[in-house]
């Protein structure tokens, strides 16, 4: 770009909201505005399944940057739109206001939805992605009763510490053998799952829910093979799928779940880029494609597009890092967990560890409230997962 | 209250300076305490514990 050209950000999550400050800070001078669904600007989403609903942050905390900044950096907010259609040809974005904005470039950060399959679909049950959603559950849970999590990842942790908090009886369904399994594995699922009986969570592992109805008595959910449970409130929480119903006619995209781009967030359209939840990248650690739902990647993806709209051709190749917050305990884990053959178990006094292996190779780390085993894995992992300047 | 920020442990989330402003600052991409009088206590618990890194350590014992 020349610097005096239009940048159109669309998404109003840690992705579009770090590409713009970023392109300010590298010295773009053009028009730049954010396009949010959302009638807020970005806030800090990972705060939905924990503190909001627990308490009220004040906006300074819950706001990724002061309203002013976005003045200051001129950055123009689109709040409470959504883009309904992109033309790649004629380089233009049409909005649910029926305005249209032309672009030099443009980012697609719509990050994802809550997935809610037909089985699980039933008036008044709850997913939790916005502010919104939060607030809606929040007041629910004000009564206490009996809340059912359907899901056992993150989230869903989240969501049942919350509610414990808040005085609930809490029930968690999970459809594999223990929470987290396919991220983090048996063994840690195992510990995991341990942890979540003894704060007090009724989990039942093995429990695929097959279908949720409501009466005037509340909700009952019904589950393969086992007695079904009822519930005051029932959340589902598990996991998203990407945002980009709104390019299914964009044919010089190539969609599968999310938007495919090269190592330095291009798309296959000219001037288009795409970065955060919704972006599937090539990654050249792992030599494939690689979706990451996590806000710390999101905002390195938001970051790397801003650098690659400005001609850098540096490859986003992340080391992942995840963590929550879960009964009191922070779970951090770093690299690719997923991808291991070997685990390597500790229970050390803080809590269960573990390295992951793929061959002979670290390749991540998981632990419960030891950061610095954490942290030296990831340094571990920096050196030995960075691409080095030579071949061999 | 005595805080510290391990370097190594910070990756920038900049959960400190949203939840302490005052207490913390970026400086270089890592955070660094500035003046921790500038926050209460339950801000840099807050801080302490929303830290993604888990970079922040605090001391009561140390407070004056």
């Amino acid at each position: 770009m020349t610097g005096r050209d239009r940048v159109v950000l669309v998404g109003g999550g840690p992705a579009a909201w770090r590409c713009g400050f970023a392109l300010r800070e590298r010295g773009f001078e053009g028009s730049l505005m954010l396009v949010g669904e959302e009638p807020r600007p970005p806030y800090d989403r990972t705060m939905v399944s924990k503190d909001l609903l627990t308490r009220e942050p004040p906006e300074a905390e819950l706001a990724l940057s002061p309203h002013g900044a976005y003045a200051d950096a001129g950055i123009e907010l689109r709040l409470g739109v959504a883009a309904t259609r992109l033309d790649t040809e004629r380089r233009r974005v049409q909005l649910s206001d029926g305005e249209v904005e032309p672009y030099d470039a443009l980012l697609i950060a719509t990050g994802g939805r809550p997935r809610l399959p037909e089985s699980l679909r039933c008036p008044g049950v709850h997913v939790l992605r916005t502010v919104q959603h939060a607030e809606r559950f929040a007041r629910e849970l004000e009564r206490g009763g009996r809340v059912v999590i359907v899901g056992g990842g993150l989230i869903a942790g989240e969501v049942a510490t919350a509610a414990l908090a808040r005085g609930a009886e809490v029930t968690m369904l999970e459809a594999l053998e223990t929470p987290l399994a396919r991220g983090v594995g048996v063994e840690i699922g195992r510990r995991i799952e341990r942890m979540h009986r003894d704060a007090g969570v009724d989990l039942r592992v093995g429990a695929v829910v097959e279908r949720i109805t409501r009466s005037a008595a509340g909700y009952e959910v019904a589950i393969a093979g086992a007695a079904a449970v009822t519930a005051d409130s029932v959340v589902v929480a598990i996991g998203i799928a990407p945002a980009t119903d709104w390019l299914l006619d964009a044919p010089a995209l190539e969609l599968d779940d999310g938007v495919a781009t090269d190592d330095c967030c291009r798309t296959r359209a000219t001037g288009v880029f795409a970065a955060g939840d919704c972006a599937r990248w090539s990654n050249r650690l792992l030599g494939r494609l690689t979706r990451v739902e996590h806000w710390d990647t999101a905002v390195r993806h938001g970051e790397a597009a801003a650098a690659s709209m400005l001609g850098a051709k540096e490859p986003f190749c992340p080391i992942p890092f995840v963590w929550s917050l879960q009964h009191g305990r922070r779970l951090q884990w770093v690299g690719e967990t997923a991808d291991a053959d070997r685990v390597e178990v500790e229970d050390l006094e803080s809590g269960p560890a573990a390295r992951y292996w793929r061959g002979d190779r670290l390749c991540g780390g998981f632990a419960v409230d030891a950061p610095r085993f954490v942290g030296g894995l990831r340094r571990e992992l920096e050196l030995e997962l960075q691409p080095t300047t030579t071949t061999t | 209250m005595d805080v510290h920020v391990d370097d190594q442990l910070c990756i920038g989330a900049e959960y400190c300076v949203r939840y302490a402003p005052g207490a913390f600052e970026m400086d270089g991409g890592v955070a660094t305490v500035r003046d921790p009088a500038d926050a209460t206590d339950e801000q840099l618990h807050r801080a302490a514990n929303a830290c993604p890194a888990g970079a922040i350590f605090l001391d009561a014992e140390t407070s004056s």
